[in-house]
């Protein structure tokens, strides 16, 4: 039709192909890294439970086994247990969450619902600003201050703590980290409440307050658990502030909040410069145990969410 | 009128909402104020462009006529007009007890200094500090150090005939090497994701289909940000320190591993972000362009492109508070030393981990650790503030 | 007189992924006459105008049958690049680029790969006064055509589709997003146009198509029911359904 054009569309259509070719190829490939990343972590992980290292003129194995029901982290030449440092893990997180959950929730309630309009937008910001601030900033916070806090409850109750490096400052510090990312996530929760609900409950006689715990709440509890989840997810995965403030315990489990405690991930960061071999790579094995707890505990509580949240669904 | 009951439940639920955001705004002031009050003493200049280590310098001065040198005279300041150098005492960045130098006069021994045993001349600046002074007087040798403090060096230095050795040093405890691999860090790491994320977040905000292969892709790339970041630190040991070794022949540490690293990190925040801005880009925008004869890849990059600008900035500077405030991945990938001669093919520390390895010392020093924490903690809020000012303007396309 | 056909239609059936959109439309568009597409609303009208042009192609699940010509070609065999530049379109709301006025008309021109600025600026200018802008903002080319009013807006939209010099131009609801005045304007531009290109207008508006249009097509439930000269449909329609909605009795 318009033949010196021809050569033209047909160098805009070829283009056009390769475009897209390109782009897809990109997105493909930026999908895979995850792939990767846990194909490396599993690969990595795995080897001292088969490759044999050499210490001290002795071969030695990890034992997978003891690896991962041990009570004592490491006995020369080559055993490592992680396994209560497992469960302090748990508890810690488990401590964090306790803490965490409730402030968060709450003060989410009174950016939305209870704080005048100008005051609610500055609270949201100050709730950002928290968010925003790096672990390692809470990491010196937690030892100059809450160890602090933590030896003078100790001593409270005449119990020796060293130095208030603790279970409980670790678990103290996790929830002012988490504390921001199950606010924001509940605050856009509650926002998204109907104000017909709202209305209605308030026709029914219900105060103010009651509506707020009983219609609000209880509509935005699906939010809310998303913000918990991921909360829990970035308290599993905590490991400079923390490490901070555990004390690195060499056996346990430990419960009580006074004593030292140990994390998957203080375990990973613990001399990481000062040492090679089995005891380097023996850090990927954790690495691969602390993925699987997170993908673990996600779907956990995303079983949950579920149950919640059909229970009053149509 | 409520019953009892319900008035106490009602107070009690409101007590609880007001105690939590108090608690939450308290959390952050304190925070905030003892960064600050501990920290914001020793912030100066002097601490950004200084090296962390001190460096020794040995001199040797002679004195050769009987000039005297004349000093306005100053508070706390001490003089020696026979050697024509005055001296104060200081604190250095690491808070301990120093002798700096105020001022030399420009015709003084101590600017014709020349190195120790050689004819090599040296030059001593203001600011530096004064570690040890070996000298001659009439009745022998004599040594003065730090401890003694200014006035009794400039006391003593006034008997002397020769100083025989001249130990001092350029101030250390700056953050300097720290300061420029954080900037190195940022630059590689933008440079590395940004283009990717942006040509990424262009096919699923442009070209993609809704489709189950595209679900699946999108799932997979948000599942990265679910990772803890010390697990990106294992892998950039197994992966990018190998082959950032490779392409550079060197071994071990460095910043452009931890570039690449970090680049992963902040992959799925630059995709989110751009895609959210070519969301929200009117779709009459496309249809328009594709109308008046435009080729799909025209349509992408004049139209599409220019107008998704904001939420690539706001990914930009998300990327950038994210980059500051990472450590636990770094420290695995770019080590806790701190340098003073920056390298991208070297290890070193960003502030955060610099605060990290000033803190892991036998003797934390908290001070300096609170002075970085401040630089941090005003970067990063400035990110935030700006993030927002830009998000307003993102909403200009649904005002009509 | 025999007019020349631009469009030649023929059976065409369109439908998105399910549901039916047109029903077997036949249908001739001449050459430098108005022709005006009225119904009711989801009438298929607007979806037909988007036939000529190709856009539905980027709509997923669109399946068009039956034939399609364009000056007695296979509209399905031109390439869509080439098709759009000779059928022009302007959208129901005025949406210019956020760039300057000059850029706004010199996009498609750019892209079709003029990179000479006299040719451009001279293309730019002789357009902007096609579509009685010209006098408007010929201080302010380099303005943000945001800054333009809702009519001026989509007066740039046209001088826009006219630098490509097209031979026909698509107006997809031109008017209804915008006030009286401006409407009158758009309208009077409309007859000028139509002495250099073929014009085809989807309109709410029944008194519009009878004011500019030389040929009036009524859609209904995706059929054509009438198709005729405007002055006939709207005088002595044929058709029960057609004088039921020219009299205002629905629709």
């Amino acid at each position: 039709m318009l033949s010196n054009d021809t050569k033209q569309i047909k160098r805009k259509t070829i283009t056009d192909k390769i475009v897209r070719g390109v782009l897809l190829s990109l997105t493909i490939l930026c999908s895979l890294i995850i792939i990767f990343v846990t194909l490396f972590i599993l690969i990595k992980g795995l080897m001292p439970f088969f490759k044999e290292y050499e210490i001290n003129g002795e071969k030695v194995r990890v034992n997978i086994i003891s690896f991962l029901f041990g009570t004592t982290y490491f006995k020369a030449p080559a055993t490592y247990g992680i396994g209560f440092v497992f469960i302090d893990t748990i508890y810690v997180t488990f401590l964090a969450l306790l803490l965490a959950v409730p402030v968060s929730i709450l003060s989410a309630l009174f950016i939305v619902r209870i704080a005048p309009k100008v005051l609610s937008k500055l609270l949201n910001s100050i709730v950002e600003l928290l968010a925003s601030i790096p672990s390692v900033i809470f990491g010196m916070f937690g030892t100059a201050i809450i160890t602090k806090f933590v030896k003078w409850l100790s001593n409270l109750f005449n119990y020796q703590s060293s130095g208030g490096l603790s279970t409980l400052a670790s678990a103290i510090i996790l929830a002012l980290m988490i504390i921001p990312t199950i606010t924001m996530i509940s605050v856009t929760a509650i926002s998204s409440i109907k104000q017909d609900q709202i209305l209605g409950s308030l026709a029914l006689g219900a105060s103010k307050t009651e509506t707020n715990y009983k219609v609000v709440l209880l509509g935005a509890k699906n939010g809310i658990i998303s913000g918990i989840i991921l909360g829990t997810g970035r308290a599993l995965g905590e490991a400079t502030a923390i490490s901070m403030v555990c004390g690195n315990e060499y056996s346990g489990p430990t419960f009580n909040l006074f004593d030292k405690t140990r994390t998957l991930t203080t375990s990973m960061l613990q001399n990481i410069h000062e040492t090679s071999g089995l005891d380097y790579d023996i850090r990927f094995s954790i690495g691969l145990v602390l993925i699987i707890i997170i993908i673990l505990t996600n779907i956990l509580l995303n079983i949950v969410k579920n149950k919640i949240g059909k229970k009053y669904a149509k | 009128m409520l019953s009892k009951g319900r008035q106490f439940k009602n107070i009690m639920g409101n007590v609880g909402a007001y105690a939590s955001i108090i608690f939450t705004i308290l959390v952050i002031i304190s925070i905030i104020y003892y960064c600050f009050s501990t920290g914001i003493n020793r912030i100066s200049f002097d601490m950004l462009v200084n090296d962390y280590y001190e460096t020794a310098y040995f001199a040797s001065v002679e004195k050769n006529d009987d000039t005297y040198y004349s000093f306005e005279e100053k508070e706390d300041v001490y003089f020696s007009s026979k050697w024509g150098i005055a001296l104060k005492d200081d604190q250095d960045l690491e808070g301990n007890k120093c002798v700096k130098i105020y001022y030399i006069d420009s015709m003084s021994p101590f600017a014709n200094a020349k190195k120790e045993n050689s004819e090599e001349s040296i030059v001593i600046s203001n600011g530096m500090l004064v570690k040890r002074i070996q000298f001659k007087t009439e009745a022998g040798n004599e040594i003065v150090t730090v401890k003694n403090g200014s006035e009794q060096i400039i006391d003593k230095l006034n008997s002397a005939i020769k100083i025989d050795e001249f130990y001092f040093a350029s101030m250390g405890g700056g953050i300097r090497g720290s300061l420029l691999s954080t900037i190195y860090l940022i630059l590689l790491t933008l440079v590395i994701s940004l283009p990717l994320g942006i040509l990424v977040a262009l096919y699923l905000g442009n070209y993609a289909k809704d489709n189950k292969f595209i679900q699946i892709l999108r799932t997979l790339i948000d599942m990265i940000s679910g990772i803890p970041s010390i697990i990106f630190g294992l892998v950039g040991v197994i992966v990018f320190i190998p082959f950032v070794s490779v392409i550079s022949n060197t071994s071990g540490l460095s910043i452009l591993a931890g570039a690449f690293t970090m680049s992963i990190m902040i992959l799925p925040l630059i995709i989110k972000n751009t895609e959210d801005a070519i969301n929200a880009i009117p779709k009459s925008y496309k249809m328009n362009s594709l109308a008046l004869g435009a080729s799909e890849t025209q349509t992408t990059f004049k139209v599409i492109l220019p107008n998704a600008i904001s939420g690539i900035l706001t990914s930009t500077l998300l990327s950038i508070g994210r980059i500051i405030g990472e450590s636990a991945a770094l420290i695995f990938v770019m080590g806790s030393a701190i340098q003073d001669d920056v390298n991208i093919f070297k290890g070193a520390t960003t502030l955060s981990v610099h605060i990290w390895t000033v803190l892991a010392a036998e003797n934390p020093n908290y001070s300096l650790a609170c002075s970085i924490s401040i630089i941090i903690l005003l970067v990063v809020f400035l990110l935030n503030i700006l993030v927002k000012i830009i998000c307003k303007r993102l909403n200009r396309f649904e005002v009509k | 007189m025999e007019e020349k056909i631009v469009f030649h239609c023929e059976n065409v059936n369109l439908s998105y992924k399910t549901k039916q959109c047109l029903f077997n439309v036949n249908l001739d568009i001449y050459e430098k006459k108005v022709t005006a597409f009225i119904g009711p609303s989801g009438c298929g009208k607007s979806t037909l105008l988007r036939c000529f042009n190709r856009m539905n192609d980027l709509i997923d699940g669109c399946k068009i049958t039956g034939k399609i010509e364009y000056n007695g070609e296979d509209i399905f065999s031109i390439n869509p690049l080439i098709l759009r530049k000779n059928v022009g379109m302007v959208f129901q709301n005025p949406n210019p680029f956020p760039m300057s006025i000059f850029d706004n008309v010199a996009y498609g021109l750019k892209c079709q790969g003029i990179k000479n600025k006299e040719k451009l600026k001279e293309i730019v200018i002789s357009s902007l006064k096609k579509a009685a802008l010209y006098d408007e903002v010929k201080d302010r080319l380099k303005d943000s055509a945001l800054s333009l009013s809702g009519g001026q807006q989509q007066r740039l939209c046209i001088a826009r589709a006219i630098a490509l010099s097209p031979s026909v131009i698509l107006m997809d609801e031109p008017t209804s997003a915008l006030d009286p005045i401006a409407t009158s304007k758009i309208e009077e531009l409309i007859f000028e146009l139509k002495k250099e290109f073929t014009i085809v207008i989807v309109t709410h508006n029944m008194q519009q198509a009878a004011r500019i249009s030389d040929y009036t097509a009524f859609f209904m439930m995706g059929e054509i029911v009438e198709f005729n000269e405007t002055t006939k449909l709207f005088k002595e329609p044929k058709e029960k359904k057609t004088e039921d909605y020219i009299t205002g009795r629905f629709g």
